[in-house]
């Protein structure tokens, strides 16, 4: 084992290329203007070098250090990114139940054991406090179900 | 008597039975919600942020204060009883409570720091009435170049104290301040990285970050952590049974020691309270650690000594009320749940700054005094309701993630009926835990989107009005104090990570 921690390697790299890109962006793309009438590029320039530069202190540190990969808990990671997906795909289309039963439905695909009469039971649960709390209690105006579209 | 006056017409406000209902909902949540690890007043607060725009202006910060406030007692609930830190301000109740609470002295621990919470936000309410509205006629004599230096020395504060790392805690502060810039430029109404899409062009939401940063990628990172299982605790500390009431009365001994500690952490809660970037959970830390330190019998902390449950606790407290200072009079947010109240009464149409108290007297003064009675009202909750949140903590996690989804979802999406938040919103989710598995701390990347474009703003400003000549900021006495702060913060910064050795470790013990 060398001394080199890789979580900061890989943090601080994508510092220096998110700040490259932005400072870049902004200076390629925005009027860059003077320090007395600052262009609409001129604090985003500066922004993204200092990200860019605090990259370079981490993956510096870095060196220094030691340390393990990350480990990455993709599915929950993508079961519940497709959840959220789901809801907005449905929600203007079906209305609100609906889109909560995507929810439900998908994001609870993190689990590894899926008892699919508990995750509609449990949907069946959430969309009837949805309407409760949002369309009764708080009067904003969610179509439960729409059925023409 | 203008204090008085200020005060009754305060009280008539907040006892409207409207507003008391909203305190009572918000202390309760606040306290439900500090129980249960794993969503803190962060999450909430910005979960409940879309509902608050249906409601009037003082009303909604009356409630979601009433959160921030609440969960700190309960925070310290779940660190007492189970060792869980509810909230990060808790973490140091856990190091004396929990002990206590193996010797069969948990109740005692609850009482003394439900007394503790009392007395540390009592004395920070009374810095609030007292000092906010000096410090209001202060904020009216800053220039663009004194705002500017004050946003600089709260982020970097912010970023170098809270945090492990200084350097990473500054980089998300500088990406949150590169993110806030998203949107159409105030001064020449140029777009920026809007890309063409249409729903850029105002920004990026404050609550739609929010919540993924802190709801989406917390519920991602808690289903890998929790999957094994429920949470364990052993239900043997558990209060259920009768003698717990009985071994709730501190003896004697134990309430000749609880006074000085309770008052010398109240005096640093309001102290970290009331400076921008800093907050409850500095405070509790910095009270724990010169308790220790003063203490003729230091060996005893740790092992459950009840000086160091109290003292945090009414640090912690302290420090939630007067954070409003800075927050209200000065429009600058001491931590990132500061933050997203400024963002709530920007929504509303209030500016927060110095003109605040005179412009909207009814909503400061209401809300100063819905503190005293949200917080005569957790007194009288707080010790009855125990067992009830302690029950709350057996409903298993694959029930409370669903839920806590769906609220994000319903939440984002009724702000502007927008599906293309709910979208933004788990795409963000998975760039906070991406962050978090980085060791990155999405927190100060709040603080930054949220100041991002005031700095900017300022820093314009400012150099116009000093004809582009930057020496403005060290010329004019304020700002040069301010930056002088800030030059020491980044020193000794750059002085910790260099000699990592005795610093961190002191830091590693106190966790």
């Amino acid at each position: 084992m060398r001394r080199i921690d890789p979580i900061e390697l890989v943090a601080g790299g994508i510092l220096i290329a998110l700040g490259l890109w932005y400072a870049s962006f902004a200076l390629a793309e925005y009027s860059y203007g003077t320090a007395r009438r600052m262009g609409p590029g001129y604090f985003p320039t500066w922004v993204g070098f200092i990200i860019a530069g605090l990259g370079v202190t981490v993956v510096l540190l870095g060196f220094a250090k030691r340390g393990e990969w990350p480990r990455l808990s993709l599915r929950p990671m993508i079961a519940i990114l497709a959840g959220c997906f789901g809801f907005a795909a449905v929600v203007e289309v079906l209305g609100l139940v609906p889109a909560v039963f995507a929810l439900v439905l998908i994001a609870t695909l993190s689990e590894s054991p899926y008892k699919v009469p508990r995750t509609l039971a449990l949907a069946a649960c959430l969309s009837a406090i949805a309407v409760v709390v949002f369309s009764w209690g708080l009067g904003i105006p969610f179509v439960p179900f729409r059925w023409s579209f | 008597m203008e204090l008085l006056s200020n005060l009754a017409m305060g009280f008539g406000v907040a006892l409207s039975l409207q507003n008391l209902f909203w305190c009572f909902v918000g202390v309760f949540l606040g306290t439900f919600i500090g129980v249960l690890p794993g969503i803190g007043s962060l999450a909430t607060i910005s979960m409940l942020l879309p509902i608050t725009f249906h409601l009037p202006s003082t009303s909604a910060i009356i409630m979601l204060a009433g959160i921030y406030y609440g969960a700190n007692y309960g925070g310290s609930t779940a660190s007492i009883l189970l060792n869980l830190p509810g909230t990060p301000s808790a973490a140091v109740a856990c190091l004396d409570g929990y002990p206590m609470s193996k010797r069969g002295q948990g109740g005692v621990a609850l009482m003394i720091t439900t007394i503790a919470s009392f007395v540390g936000s009592t004395i920070g309410i009374l810095v609030f009435t007292g000092f906010a509205p000096t410090l209001a006629e202060i904020g009216l004599m800053f220039g663009p170049a004194d705002y500017f230096a004050m946003m600089l020395l709260g982020l970097v504060a912010a970023s170098t104290l809270s945090s492990g790392a200084p350097v990473k805690g500054i980089a998300m502060v500088a990406c949150g301040l590169a993110l806030g810039l998203v949107g159409t430029d105030v001064q020449t109404g140029q777009q920026r990285f809007t890309f063409g899409i249409p729903q850029l062009s105002d920004g990026i939401g404050l609550v739609v970050l929010a919540m993924g940063l802190f709801g989406v990628a917390e519920v991602i990172a808690s289903i890998g952590r929790v999957s094994g299982g429920k949470a364990q605790y052993s239900s043997s500390v558990l209060p259920w049974k009768g003698e717990f009431w009985t071994a709730m009365n501190p003896s004697k001994e134990d309430w000749k020691r609880v006074p000085g500690p309770m008052l010398r952490g109240s005096a640093w809660g309001c102290f970290f309270g009331t400076l921008p970037g800093t907050g409850s959970t500095i405070a509790s830390f910095m009270s724990y650690a010169f308790e220790k330190k003063i203490s003729k019998t230091p060996e005893r902390y740790g092992q459950g000594a009840i000086e160091g449950v109290t003292a945090p606790e009414s640090a912690n407290n302290a420090a939630s009320q007067t954070a409003f200072i800075p927050t209200l009079t000065l429009g600058i947010p001491g931590d990132v749940v500061m933050a997203l109240m400024l963002g709530a009464l920007i929504i509303q149409g209030i500016q927060p700054g110095p003109r605040l108290v005179t412009e909207h007297p009814q909503l400061f003064w209401g809300l100063a005094a819905s503190f005293w009675i949200g917080n005569v009202m957790l007194l009288i909750l707080n010790l009855p309701l125990i067992g009830l949140w302690v029950a709350m903590l057996r409903i298993p996690y694959t029930i409370l993630y669903p839920a806590i989804l769906m609220f994000i979802a319903i939440g984002v999406f009724s702000i502007n009926n927008s599906a293309f938040d709910v979208y933004v919103v788990g795409i963000l989710g998975v760039i906070g835990y991406l962050l978090m598995v980085l060791r990155f701390e999405p927190a100060p990347l709040l603080l930054g989107f949220v100041l991002g474009p005031l700095m900017e703003e300022h820093l314009r400003r400012a150099m116009l009005l000093s004809r582009g000549d930057p020496m403005v900021f060290i010329e004019r006495p304020i700002s040069a104090v301010f930056c002088a702060i800030t030059l020491v913060l980044v020193l000794l910064a750059i002085w910790s990570t260099v000699k990592p050795k005795k610093p961190q470790g002191a830091a590693q013990q106190a966790t």
